[in-house]
């Protein structure tokens, strides 16, 4: 590699590429929806010409050949010398598609990928066929080829020259130069068969020095002739208007230019980090407040209260970023299932600008995918389904973002055929997840909430949209460990709604800390739905097992204890004021009994250490106000190990 | 000499700058199109202007007519940065006044060569 290109040139390029290839998705099926937007055509053409453009510098013959291609697709497009039909799209895509493969194995750190020569041929055999098709209209047109596009027309530009220079020079000098070289383009273009003619260095050089002899000619002529200058006035001042109106659109991209900067995730991780740190250090201040009497050292502490609650939501929001990153990629996926499936759907995003941390935009991506899939494959009808109905053909799905309080609500709505209980039951009593006489017990909630048992598939053959060896139990794994849940509604013929719902960021997580055999513990605050005294009042056996009476129903009462010690002299001894705390699970109730609640307390995850990695139920410990360290329960994965689901 | 170099794509913007600073023009300045360029050409002393063809807003023929439209800038010399020589479009630009062309990819040797032929041209 030459000097220009270092490896702060290339990760540029790569990062720069990716935005493109981002915003180039979107557009791609926004011009399928809409091919006469002349904007969205010129935008993708110029997207792919800027990436050819900086691979070529950085030799990456790939890239270059692909993007060549499909830019010069776009421009025959822009020129309405063809149209877009689905096939076309198809290998549009499947070019873009390949463009992004490249981007992301560069991105890797792998060599560039060989050309895809099957691709490549298929659009040299597609761009061949549109110049055999050409007609005398198209060849016409290719003169026109690349006047970049623009509202400035070459050929008015041309004839008033040549109005100019007839008006103005020699006979001689017309014969020769420009005269000349326009002819001779005017030929070749017309007379060629490729996309545009090339000048060489001569020719330009040639072209500027009857351009300069011109230029002397018109000031030599100026004295004479009062109406050539006029003209050339009327065009200068017209540009010069142009270029005044341009700047006044201006003003907004030339301060959006200013007041960004690109910062490496890295450094906004380790700023993270740093906020954690003093948060626990604000935490145990806080803590330590009482046994101080001076009244300042009171104000202080409150006041770096204040402050570092609000650095930690600055610093949080550094790395917030819309959800429409992971949203962006669903219309092309839907237009793709929808192609593969033969069904009709209708992809409506609501809420794109909400903002969340970028860890949980990547780690989000995934489950969201398969949850949309799901939807397509198993929730929407064929076409003729739905319209036996009495439904529109066009399925919908709906998926949308909003924020509400310290978490971030996703709902993915689909209007398709919706769950079926008894087959959910029937089902699960097959594959033996559930016995005959939970399943006469179980309410609908429940049964919906049988799709994210393990091993469970609600389709007889595992098809190739949905089934790609991951279930829906993956799915809630991938969200409980982002400490968020999922829950799911249906009804039979309308269609099913799934929620999920997920903190702000992962880094620092609110929790109710409690006391359990005279241990501090802290349960992720978004689970807990309600907390009270132990009343053995309240407590009954159903079917040899613990529930507590609340709201009217009888939900399962575990003591954590049991579950947390490991000195059994303990177990079964029951402390004072025991308190109840009620756990959301999924679409369950479940109480918890501690010994003590201490309170709600912000706290820095920290990984826990060799020894104790892996322990299921923990996800982690945390520092406390105290001083002290506290564990991080992990309640969903506690019930799962216990088998209680 | 001072160095406005105009691109969309900062990645390209990084390499011609990398490539003049090579050739010992380390004065350069950047802007991300035309809209952008003109009033930065306007309020400094540029000596030379390296500019795109393609970008959004205002494109790179354009600002080429603007600045050969401002009397202050009349006389500034550009470079127009193609992606090919396409015969029309280098008419064109001629016609609006440009110093001279340069097709991507290019090396620092060629860039010389351009930058060399535009000065002899004008002191000529």
């Amino acid at each position: 590699m030459t000097s220009y290109v270092d490896d702060e040139i290339l990760e540029d390029f790569l990062i720069e590429t990716s935005e493109i290839l981002e915003r180039l998705g979107d557009e791609l099926l926004g011009f399928e929806k809409d091919p006469e937007n002349s904007e969205i055509l010129n935008s993708i053409f110029r997207g792919f010409h800027t990436i050819k453009g900086g691979a070529g510098f950085l030799g990456f013959s790939s890239l270059v050949n692909s993007c060549h291609k499909l830019e010069d697709i776009f421009n025959l497009l822009r020129q309405s010398q063809i149209k877009i039909d689905s096939g076309l799209m198809d290998l549009i895509l499947q070019g873009s598609d390949y463009v992004n493969v490249i981007i992301s194995a560069l991105r890797e750190g792998n060599e560039e990928p060989s050309q895809d020569d099957e691709l490549i041929h298929k659009l040299n055999e597609y761009l061949l066929s549109c110049h055999e098709a050409g007609d005398q209209l198209v060849e016409k047109a290719m003169v026109d080829v690349e006047v970049a596009g623009e509202a400035f027309s070459d050929s008015d530009d041309a004839e008033l020259e040549a109005m100019i220079t007839a008006s103005l020079s020699r006979r001689e000098k017309k014969s020769s130069g420009l005269a000349s070289v326009m002819e001779s383009t005017e030929k070749s273009v017309i007379s060629s068969d490729s996309l545009a003619e090339t000048i060489t260095e001569e020719e330009f050089e040639q072209l500027l020095d009857t351009l300069n002899a011109k230029k002397e000619d018109k000031q030599a002529s100026t004295d004479m002739t009062e109406a050539p200058p006029q003209v050339t006035k009327v065009e200068k001042s017209q540009s010069a208007a142009l270029a005044v109106t341009r700047k006044e659109k201006k003003p907004s991209t030339v301060k959006k230019a200013d007041t960004t900067v690109r910062v490496d995730t890295r450094r906004l991780d380790d700023i993270m980090n740093l906020v954690g740190e003093l948060v626990l250090s604000r935490n145990r201040l806080t803590a330590l407040r009482d046994n101080f009497n001076d009244k300042k050292v009171i104000q202080a502490i409150s006041n770096l209260d204040i402050v570092t609650a609000d650095l930690q939501s600055a610093v949080m929001k550094t790395r917030m970023q819309p959800i429409k990153k992971v949203f962006g990629r669903f219309p092309r996926m839907i237009r793709d299932l929808s192609r593969s499936l033969n069904k009709e759907v209708d992809l409506v995003l609501l809420g794109e600008e909400t903002d969340l941390d970028k860890n949980l935009v990547e780690e989000l991506s995934d489950p969201l995918i398969h949850l949309i899939r799901n939807s397509v494959d198993h929730g929407i009808e064929t076409p003729a389904e739905r319209e036996k109905k009495g439904k529109h053909r066009v399925g919908k799905v709906v998926l949308s973002a909003e924020q509400e309080g310290d978490h971030i609500l996703l709902k993915i709505t689909d209007d398709g055929k919706g769950l079926d209980v008894e087959q959910l039951k029937i089902k699960a009593l097959k594959k033996g997840i559930i016995s005959d006489e939970k399943a006469s017990t179980m309410t609908d909630s429940e049964c919906f909430e049988l799709i994210f048992m393990p091993g469970f598939s609600t389709k007889e053959s595992v098809s190739d949209v949905s089934g790609r060896g991951v279930g829906m139990d993956v799915v809630k794994t991938r969200i409980a460990k982002l400490n968020g849940s999922i829950e799911i509604e249906s009804t039979l013929a309308k269609g099913t709604n799934i929620v999920v719902k997920l903190p702000l960021t992962l880094a620092i997580l609110p929790t109710l800390m409690v006391v359990v055999n005279g241990r501090k513990y802290a349960l992720p605050l978004s689970i807990v739905n309600e907390i009270f005294e132990l009343n053995t009042k309240k407590r009954s056996v159903v079917g040899g097992k613990d529930v507590i009476l609340n709201r009217g129903k009888a939900p399962p009462l575990f003591f954590l204890k049991t579950w947390l010690s490991f000195d059994y002299m303990m177990i079964g001894r029951e402390a004072k004021d025991e308190q109840v705390i009620m756990i959301q699970a999924g679409n369950q109730s479940i109480g918890f009994v501690v010994d003590q609640v201490i309170g709600q307390e912000e706290v820095v995850i920290k990984p826990l250490g060799v020894f104790l990695n892996g322990v299921t139920g923990l996800a982690g410990a945390t520092i406390t106000g105290d001083g002290n360290v506290a564990l991080i329960l992990d309640i969903p994965t506690m019930l799962r190990s216990r088998n209680y689901h | 000499m001072k160095i406005l170099v105009v691109d969309d794509f900062s990645t390209m913007r990084r390499i011609i700058k990398n490539l003049l600073r090579d050739l010992g023009y380390n004065n350069t300045e950047e802007a991300d199109d035309g809209g952008t360029a003109l009033p930065i050409l306007q309020a400094g002393n540029f000596d030379f202007l390296v500019t795109d063809w393609n970008m959004p807003g205002m494109s790179g023929i354009e600002l080429l007519k603007a600045v050969r439209a401002d009397e202050r800038l009349e006389g500034l010399p550009v470079l127009m940065v193609t992606a090919e020589s396409k015969r029309e479009q280098i008419i064109e630009a001629a016609q609006a006044g440009v110093n001279g062309y340069i097709v991507k990819p290019f090396t620092a040797v060629t860039l010389k060569e351009k930058i060399d032929k535009i000065f002899e041209r004008i002191e000529a």
